[in-house]
């Protein structure tokens, strides 16, 4: 699955409906994390946006997503 | 709006004004009675750095009546590159008076207040409770929710401004009912908020500051005159490396400790 995030073209290695176990496994906000940011940022405070949406962390193991969606990861800025 | 823009003491523009101010008054949406807002309005400034001096610029030039800036801090060397209210003989001065002494220049008729220290909770909600509208230029999360409490509470539109590196952000809080307040754009970042990512640690790019600023006193003025659409419940980035800027929803949080 080809999506975007933060504007740059993502191959979703595990892409859309693959099989696991027998069962078809969809693709998830969280699987594009994982492969996009290093576990260093995982760990970091971030937003994440979808198609201009934000999606509360809660629901990034449960957003699916499709081919073409934008992904937008922010990190908070405070300075002035 | 939430809390109505109305003429302290309602003081008409003299013929001079009037040509001063004629390339504001031209605009259709603004005319004179917009301009007679921004000569009747006051304007409260945190911060008086990077962006404070951006915003504070312009909204001197431009005529709002009362402008009250807040900083405890000194115009430092490493200040010089992007605040551009600080002169060099001014490295070591408190920045609101140093702030004041450049924005005297550019317009006398203005009236501007200073606050050398920082503000206790009563201090600040009497400060923003006596404004038109806030806008935050501030440096550190702490200040910006305290703020934004402040700002909730009393009704006062509060506009938000951020950069670091080459990025910033842009955000109207009009605190209005059903309209989210900053706590529900921070809460969506969640996690520790450790990563105390200021200039002074990160480096900024001189004019992104500027551009921010420049967004922020154009959300005011807007705010003030009552003319066109504020960036409510709306977030908007703006990454110089890439010259994008980005515009990102901003719903308000059922749970949010502050709004709701």
């Amino acid at each position: 699955m080809k999506i975007h995030i933060n504007g740059e073209p993502l191959n979703l290695e595990n892409g859309a409906s693959t099989e696991e176990n027998g069962k078809v496994k969809d693709t998830t906000v969280a699987d594009a994390l994982q492969q996009y940011l290093s576990q260093k940022q995982q760990e970091m405070s971030f937003a994440v946006a979808l198609n201009s949406d934000f999606v509360n962390k809660s629901q990034y193991a449960n957003r699916l997503l499709k081919d073409g969606d934008s992904i937008d990861v922010l990190f908070p800025i405070h300075g002035g | 709006m939430s809390k109505t823009v109305k003429p302290h003491s309602s003081k008409p523009l003299s013929d001079d004004q009037l040509m001063r101010y004629s390339r504001h008054i031209m605009l259709p949406s603004m005319d004179i009675d917009g301009q007679e807002k921004l000569w009747n309005s006051k304007v409260l400034i945190i911060g008086v750095g990077g962006l404070g001096c951006a915003v504070a610029q312009y909204l001197a030039c431009s005529g709002i009546g009362q402008l009250t800036l807040v900083d405890d801090d000194l115009v430092d060397k490493t200040n010089l590159q992007r605040q551009v209210l600080h002169a060099e003989n001014n490295v070591g001065m408190n920045k609101c008076e140093s702030a004041k002494q450049s924005l005297q220049q550019l317009n006398s008729e203005i009236t501007i207040n200073t606050t050398e220290h920082r503000l206790g909770w009563a201090e600040l909600s009497a400060a923003v409770e006596s404004h038109d509208v806030v806008v935050d230029c501030s440096d550190n999360l702490d200040t910006r929710n305290e703020l934004n409490l402040c700002c909730f509470q009393s009704k006062t539109p509060l506009v938000s401004g951020a950069a670091i590196r080459m990025e910033g952000q842009v955000a109207t809080y009009t605190m209005q009912q059903g309209q989210p307040c900053y706590q529900c754009l921070s809460t969506i970042f969640g996690g520790s908020g450790d990563q105390k990512l200021t200039c002074s640690e990160s480096g900024v790019l001189s004019p992104v500051v500027g551009v921010i600023g420049s967004l922020q006193a154009t959300e005011t003025i807007k705010l003030l005159a009552g003319i066109g659409t504020v960036l409510s419940s709306r977030l908007l980035m703006f990454d110089a490396s890439t010259m994008k800027f980005n515009e990102f929803k901003v719903a308000k949080n059922p749970n949010c400790q502050v709004c709701s």
